[in-house]
């Protein structure tokens, strides 16, 4: 297996377009690398610049520590799935993964061995005679990722592979590909917009926005110390509450204050943003940081009105509207509360971060 | 009620708009098949028949026309000739037209827009103005009056409308596809060979068609560019039934007949995957 390394990656199109700019991640051998992001963040022409399929207007490639910028795709030791399977049609399952092999002129009893294996790993050994179009969206699937097993690569590249997967699908691929992980202990770069499979799939996750890098850390390092509000926003669901406060004085305490509430802030947070007195921040809450209390508790509690209630079984999200923001909270579910109820919510202001409102980066 | 007087009222209205439909696609039908059905019916007869009594079926059934047709002007020859420029004309103009279109689906290079309309363009262009240009070529190259000839001539006729339709069913092939070949390890040609041409293939049948049966049937450069028999195509043959006194109209239609049965069976034999040609990429497969 194999390390991939990218130095000042960059790719700029024909007509300006600035898709990458100076990418820089270091994949390590037999690392879950997770690409993740919003559409048009760079994040699959990141991995097509990795399979060979763009080329890299700057920077250095590196697979295994070897400059590939202009090697071409098919001795880079690669394979790819792709979001809508590109299974060939006109051949059979069979074919579709021997195909790789075939035309590397591997011997014809290996290539038969090294399919039968994969179809097993990936129980299609039943469908080995179909066409494509009598497989299952799953099944299909599969059988992409049957065709990058087969060729034993350096790199496995997934671009969006569960994107055109039902709901339940999508679940039960994700922890296929997560065991297949496992079991290969391949090296693994995988491009996704959901941030779910980021978290649940990733030892590494790579945020990127409008072709820029904006974080890269663990799954956990991501989740409870993001760098700015776009990465404290984009992972987590439900996502993270963001509120427009001020940062009041009083006294020797430093507060943050909506109309109706006040925060008194920890020590910690006190010193950051001591220079914020008198200016608006961004204040940032994920649902399970916010508790239901009985009674409001001044200088910590938030008051709302709760506007909707959504039970999932093991836990309840509420929606509930403070004088001036809309925030999500998860509750236990055996709270009762109901629609236009006046709720106390107290934040757990270890998980809380804030944020410049110009910049949008952390300040504590 | 207004429902109702809604049903009523447009009932009729439905009922006449199919009889008309029908009535229509009716006339249209025999206007189309009359001719056909006439010409082959008139194969049968005697050239006193067919001038006394035009629209009759035949007295007695003269099958001996049929013989008297190959014998009499050596349709065999012409045939076995037509057949030579026209799968040959089609086989060259395909490998032409599916490796341009090929490249200009998914290639990227200066002018490559500009190529393709221009190329493509040469369908607005009535062919006969290109008799003085062919004619001078292949003169030049000491072409004139052999098959090869013709098989380059209408192999580059029919470039235009080959193009036209390939390309555009090339273009329809999903992009990730020749990723993935790439990917696999396929060159250049063996995306091509393995890829995108067995999945092209609707758009090479149907384009693959209209060549044969333009081939088949054309007339003039054919005229213009052979003067011997052994040059010469089927479609020439049928003129050998007329002199400058007596036209043998029997023998004339009993090889008019013979030369559209090959036609007709490509098109019956091939309709269907030239109609999934035709309308490839109008909807998402």
């Amino acid at each position: 297996m194999a390390t991939v390394t990218l130095k000042d990656i960059t790719k700029v199109y024909d007509g300006g377009v600035l898709a990458v700019d100076k990418a820089n991640i270091t994949v390590e051998d037999q690392e879950f690398v997770v690409l993740v992001g919003p559409s048009g963040c760079g994040k699959s022409t990141t991995l097509r610049m990795v399979a060979g399929l763009e080329d890299i207007t700057s920077g250095e490639l590196r697979i295994d520590g070897k400059l590939v910028n202009d090697v071409p795709p098919k001795d880079r030791d690669i394979a790819m799935v792709f979001q809508n399977y590109a299974l060939y049609p006109h051949m059979t399952v069979y074919d579709n993964m021997a195909f790789g092999l075939k035309i590397r002129k591997f011997p014809k009893d290996q290539i038969e061995q090294r399919v039968k294996e994969a179809a097993r790993i990936l129980d299609i050994e039943e469908l080995l005679d179909r066409k494509p179009k009598a497989l299952s969206g799953g099944q299909r699937q599969r059988v992409a990722v049957g065709r990058a097993i087969v060729r034993k690569p350096k790199v496995f590249l997934f671009d969006e592979p569960l994107s055109n997967l039902d709901a339940k699908l999508r679940v039960q691929m994700r922890a296929e590909i997560s065991n297949l992980h496992n079991r290969l202990q391949a090296t693994m770069i995988y491009v996704t917009h959901d941030q779910v499979e980021a978290m649940t799939m990733a030892d590494k996750i790579v945020v990127m926005k409008l072709g820029l890098i904006q974080q890269i850390g663990s799954p956990m390092d991501l989740y409870t110390n993001p760098v700015n509000k776009f990465v404290a926003g984009f992972m987590g669901s439900p996502p993270m509450n963001f509120l427009n406060l001020t940062i009041e004085k009083e006294g020797s305490d430093i507060l943050a204050a909506e109309k109706t509430f006040k925060i008194k802030l920890t020590k910690k947070q006190a010193a950051r943003l001591k220079d914020y007195v008198g200016k608006d921040v961004v204040f940032g809450i994920r649902p399970e940081s916010l508790e239901f209390v009985e009674e409001a508790i001044p200088d910590v509690t938030i008051n709302a009105k709760v506007t909707i209630i959504e039970p999932l079984g093991a836990e309840t999200h509420i929606y509930v509207n403070t004088e001036e923001h809309q925030m999500i909270g998860r509750i236990e579910p055996t709270i009762t509360l109901h629609i236009d109820q006046d709720i106390f919510l107290k934040p757990n202001l270890e998980h809380v971060s804030f944020f410049d409102m110009d910049t949008e980066e952390v300040i504590v | 009620m207004n429902r109702d007087t809604m049903t009523e009222t447009s009932l009729p209205v439905q009922v006449l708009g199919k009889f008309l439909k029908w009535l229509v696609l009716s006339l249209y039908l025999v206007i189309t098949i009359f001719p056909i059905v006439w010409l082959a019916l008139s194969a049968f007869k005697t050239n006193f028949e067919i001038e006394t009594a035009p629209f009759s079926f035949p007295a007695v059934w003269q099958f001996q026309n049929f013989v008297s047709a190959i014998s009499v002007s050596g349709l065999h020859q012409y045939f076995l000739n037509s057949i030579i420029v026209a799968v040959f004309a089609t086989l060259v103009n395909l490998l032409v037209t599916s490796l341009a279109s090929f490249t200009i689906a998914r290639e990227e290079f200066p002018f490559r827009k500009v190529f393709f309309t221009v190329t493509t363009a040469g369908v607005l262009i009535p062919i006969i103005a290109f008799m003085v240009p062919y004619y001078t070529l292949i003169t030049r190259f000491n072409l004139y009056d052999s098959l090869l000839a013709l098989i380059v001539t209408y192999s580059a006729i029919n470039i235009p409308i080959s193009m036209f339709l390939i390309s555009s069913f090339m273009t329809s092939i999903p992009r990730e596809l020749e990723d993935s070949a790439e990917i696999d390890g396929c060159s250049f040609f063996q995306r091509y060979a393995k890829i995108i041409m067995p999945l092209a293939r609707p758009g090479l049948v149907t384009a693959g068609t209209f060549s044969f049966i333009y081939c088949w049937n054309e007339f003039i450069y054919a005229l213009l560019l052979t003067s011997s028999r052994s040059a010469r195509t089927v479609q020439l043959a049928i003129r050998f039934f007329t002199s400058q006194f007596r036209t043998d109209y029997a023998g004339m239609y009993a090889a008019i007949v013979l030369t559209m049965i090959p036609t007709v069976v490509v098109y019956v034999f091939l309709h269907d995957k030239i109609i999934s040609g035709l309308t490839a990429g109008a909807v998402k497969g």
